[in-house]
């Protein structure tokens, strides 16, 4: 029961930071000096033009008129429709956000099978070359900025070593060989759905640099976190009783300390998730990569609001998703945090 | 673990050259593309999409690169005729053509097809305002009528909005194009769209115009923004065509191994209008001092690694009517001291404000080179860089509070050499883009006639456009900067290759081979 009423509670909570973002970053877009009907219209558009887009797009109306129009189709799933393009939001992030997602998602992977054995290893040895190394390594992933480590990634693992392609989500062979049938827009898993393994090898070989970047900070963010949280636990009675009792060094580790040491690691991965998220922006624009950021980078030069506030909606949404289901595993396995 | 991610690598690495194996035997040109194509419907596309609508679609009329012996050649069209007053045309279709969902190309379908651009309004569809009613008067005949005299052999050939679609395509909405769909009569078919990322064209194998060995099967455009990577795609050989290099390394490249920089004058050229109605640039002296105080020659050297040229009037040298023989300011600064001085101003002693897109560091740069020379004949200008909306908006508010000098950059939507000229300079009651807001009643008479001319006798409406442009540089309502140059990069293997400046950075692919 307390737990029911700790999930409505952050479910509120949710709703409220939602709107807050909606309303404000609504009137921002309408504040901001621009002509959206003359976007709109495209390049040199006539005045008579501007003024009948103004209507069909309803931007003759009242400020609240038009929020009320906004959210009503917010309501019902509508994101609206591109002023520069004018496709439709929704099919657009449906193309752009899985690919963003599949990169984010690759990354937190890579962070995790990186971060937590290098982790536990460098609390298990603190101050040896082991530990010292990780904490430059940690220090580095997590201060060195993305794009820099993109442009040096990109200069030896393709100018120099050949090894992986420069950037794009698939090569151009299997564009045209073995195009994908997009259902869920994840790469990986339509390919694999279809038994397409030639393009399914070739995505890969295409996201493991990005992903590579883009975990950078996740893997350090995670050694230092788990690093300092095994410490810590190795340091308790219990963790001795073991060793006398003549456990091994492995089991000790990664089957008693571990766990006790992991959950403040996955709180922390779990945060560094939805900063991935933005930071994919500038990762996917060096790797050409077409996911939400080169979209919404797009949509500022473009000025376009309406994809602009969509975007920012849709982040907001899955940093409030992350953070909720962050708060959620907490209390589910560690009772205490539902009081707080 | 480390050896399920070594395996892994292995066998990624060991897939890629046995797919590179298949595509041997196809023949794909590739196109380094900088940006995104935004939007696919050819009646309200006026972007970078009409590199996909020229090869996709086609128009009646065809506008031919300058240099060629005719304005204009036939393409959906064989031959027209305008009545005597220019308000009737009549065009007869091609034989035969088929759209790429197998329909027939008659009248009634240009007619549906035009209707359909013309009823959404948006893009460059007003380009259509003259016409009033289209009619298919045969299965191969489609007459325009007009309710003011224009010319709509040329107007038919743009590069934006007068693409023809099939009927049943013109029943579709925006989203419908847009999801990579597209029914033109043109020589290739979208065969897959991956937004923001890759498309794909296929020849269409029932082209009107046949085929023939040695032209491309396959086009292949990479979206691809950063610039860098496009320069080492064009190097490499991996892609056959790009633009949009930084103008420094277009030097290196042209001497680099298999690939030429081709480069030809462009329809877009950069101005800068002056303001007609405010003090001091009311006066015609101060204009014509102002237009002697610019340094031309640095400009046109510092800016686009030089490769264009300085502009003569508002119509670019190599679209007719631009008129040769016209004068040409050059700075000469005594000139610029000795005209103050007779308007009042003898040591300048005035400020003026020079605004431009803030993003547009050539227009930034403008400013600065102008800033150094005014300041020699005493006269302060502030640059101000705003948003483009921002800058029209300052100009279309309140003229007499307006900035004094607006940078500013044309091209035509349809290629004439009247879009400059109206577009820019004839009266206007609201200003929207004379932006000099420069009034001349003679000056109006002589474009409007010449425009009714255009159609029949083109050779009194060049004269009456060289008259224009003699009376709009006495008033110095502007100072014309450059005609920019159109800068394109192609693999040598390619044959076939001419830039056509009517249809901005469009190959027509159908014409290479390899």
């Amino acid at each position: 029961m307390a737990f029911l009423s700790f999930l409505m509670r952050r479910l509120g909570l949710s709703v409220f930071v939602f709107v807050g973002v909606l309303i404000l970053t609504f009137i921002v877009s309408r504040v901001i000096p621009s002509n959206p009907a003359a976007l709109y219209a495209g390049a040199r558009p006539r005045p008579d033009q501007v003024a009948a887009i103004e209507k069909k797009l309803g931007l003759d109306k009242p400020l609240t008129e038009q929020f009320r129009v906004y959210v009503g189709d917010l309501l019902r799933g509508d994101l609206g429709d591109s002023y520069h393009s004018r496709r439709s939001i929704n099919t657009d992030l449906r193309i752009f956000l899985p690919a963003t997602l599949e990169l984010v998602i690759a990354s937190v992977v890579i962070a995790l099978a990186l971060g937590i054995p290098i982790g536990v290893l460098a609390g298990a040895y603190p101050r040896s070359a082991f530990d010292y190394a990780t904490r430059f390594v940690a220090v580095a992933g997590v201060s060195v900025p993305s794009f820099w480590l993109a442009l040096i990634a990109q200069f030896i693992f393709f100018s120099q070593l050949g090894w992986l392609p420069l950037g794009s989500r698939i090569s151009r062979d299997a564009s045209l060989f073995y195009p994908i049938a997009l259902q869920t827009g994840f790469f990986l898993i339509d390919a694999a759905i279809s038994g397409n393994w030639q393009a399914w090898l070739d995505a890969l070989h295409h996201l493991i640099l990005p992903a590579l970047v883009l975990s950078a900070y996740p893997v350090g963010v995670t050694i230092r976190m788990t690093q300092a949280s095994m410490l810590e636990v190795l340091s308790e009675t219990y963790v001795t009783a073991a060793r006398a009792a003549g456990l091994s060094q492995r089991v000790i580790l990664f089957k008693l300390a571990l766990k006790n040491a992991i959950m403040p690691t996955l709180t922390v991965v779990g945060l560094s998730f939805a900063y991935s998220i933005t930071g994919a922006f500038l990762v996917e624009t060096i790797f050409s990569w077409p996911g939400v950021g080169k979209y919404v980078t797009e949509a500022v030069l473009n000025v376009d609001f309406p994809v602009i506030i969509a975007v920012t909606l849709v982040v907001t949404v899955v940093y409030i998703l992350v953070n909720l289901l962050v708060d959620l595993t907490q209390a589910f396995v560690d009772p205490r945090v539902r009081l707080a | 673990m480390k050896r399920y991610v070594f395996i892994f690598l292995a066998i990624t690495v060991l897939a890629l050259p046995f797919m590179t194996a298949v595509a041997q035997d196809r023949n794909v040109f590739v196109y380094g593309h900088p940006v995104a194509f935004p939007n696919l419907d050819p009646s309200s596309g006026n972007s970078n999409e009409n590199v996909v609508m020229g090869n996709v679609y086609e128009t009646l009329t065809f506008y031919n690169a300058p240099g060629s012996a005719e304005i204009l050649s036939p393409k959906l069209a064989v031959s027209w005729e305008a009545s005597d007053d220019s308000l009737t045309w009549t065009f007869n279709l091609r034989e035969g053509v088929k759209f790429h969902d197998g329909a027939d190309l008659n009248a009634e379908a240009v007619k549906k097809a035009l209707d359909r651009t013309i009823a959404m309004g948006e893009g460059s569809s007003w380009i259509f305002a003259p016409i009033e009613s289209i009619e298919a008067v045969d299965d191969l005949v489609v007459q325009f009528n007009l309710s003011y005299p224009a010319p709509l052999d040329l107007v038919l050939s743009a590069g934006y909005a007068a693409w023809i679609m099939s009927s049943n395509a013109a029943d579709q909405d925006n989203a419908w194009f847009n999801d990579g769909n597209a029914a033109g009569t043109g020589p290739y078919m979208i065969a897959s769209n991956e937004p923001g990322q890759r498309m794909i064209l296929a020849a269409n194998p029932d082209y009107w115009g046949g085929w023939s060995d040695g032209q491309f099967d396959t086009i292949v455009f990479d979206i691809v923004e950063d610039p860098i990577v496009l320069e080492q795609m064009i190097r490499s050989g991996d892609a056959d065509f790009t633009y949009s290099l930084p103008f420094d390394n277009y030097g290196p490249l042209a001497d680099a191994d298999g690939v030429s920089v081709v480069v030809t004058p462009s329809f877009q050229n950069l101005l800068i209008l002056l303001n007609t109605v405010k003090e001091p640039t009311s006066s015609k002296l101060v204009r014509q001092a102002l237009s002697y105080s610019f340094p031309y020659a640095d400009v046109v050297s510092s800016l686009y690694a030089g490769l264009g040229t300085q502009a003569r009037g508002p119509i670019p040298a190599n679209m007719w009517g631009h008129g040769a023989e016209l004068m040409q300011f050059n700075q000469d600064l005594d000139k610029a001291r000795a005209l103050l001085a007779e308007a009042g101003y003898p040591d300048g002693g005035f400020d003026l404000v020079y605004t431009h897109v803030a993003s547009d560091l050539d227009e930034q740069q403008v400013g600065e080179l102008w800033r150094a020379s005014l300041a020699e004949i005493g006269v302060d200008l502030e640059i101000r860089g705003l948003a483009w909306q921002a800058q029209w908006d300052l100009a279309l508010n309140d003229p007499a509070n307006a900035q004094d000098a607006f940078g500013f950059y044309w091209w035509p939507d349809y290629i004439t050499p009247n879009s400059w000229l109206t577009g820019m300079f004839v009266s206007e009651d609201e200003p929207f883009f004379n932006l000099s807001y420069y009034s001349n009643a003679q000056f109006d008479e002589l474009v409007q006639t010449a425009a009714t001319a255009s159609g029949s006798d083109r050779a009194a409406a060049e004269a009456m456009y060289v008259d224009a442009q003699r009376l709009l540089l006495d008033d110095a309502a502007a100072i014309y900067v450059v005609d920019l140059p159109d800068i394109h990069v192609i693999r040598d293997d390619v044959s076939g290759y001419v830039n056509n400046p009517g249809y901005p950075h469009v190959v027509f692919f159908y014409d290479l081979s390899r």
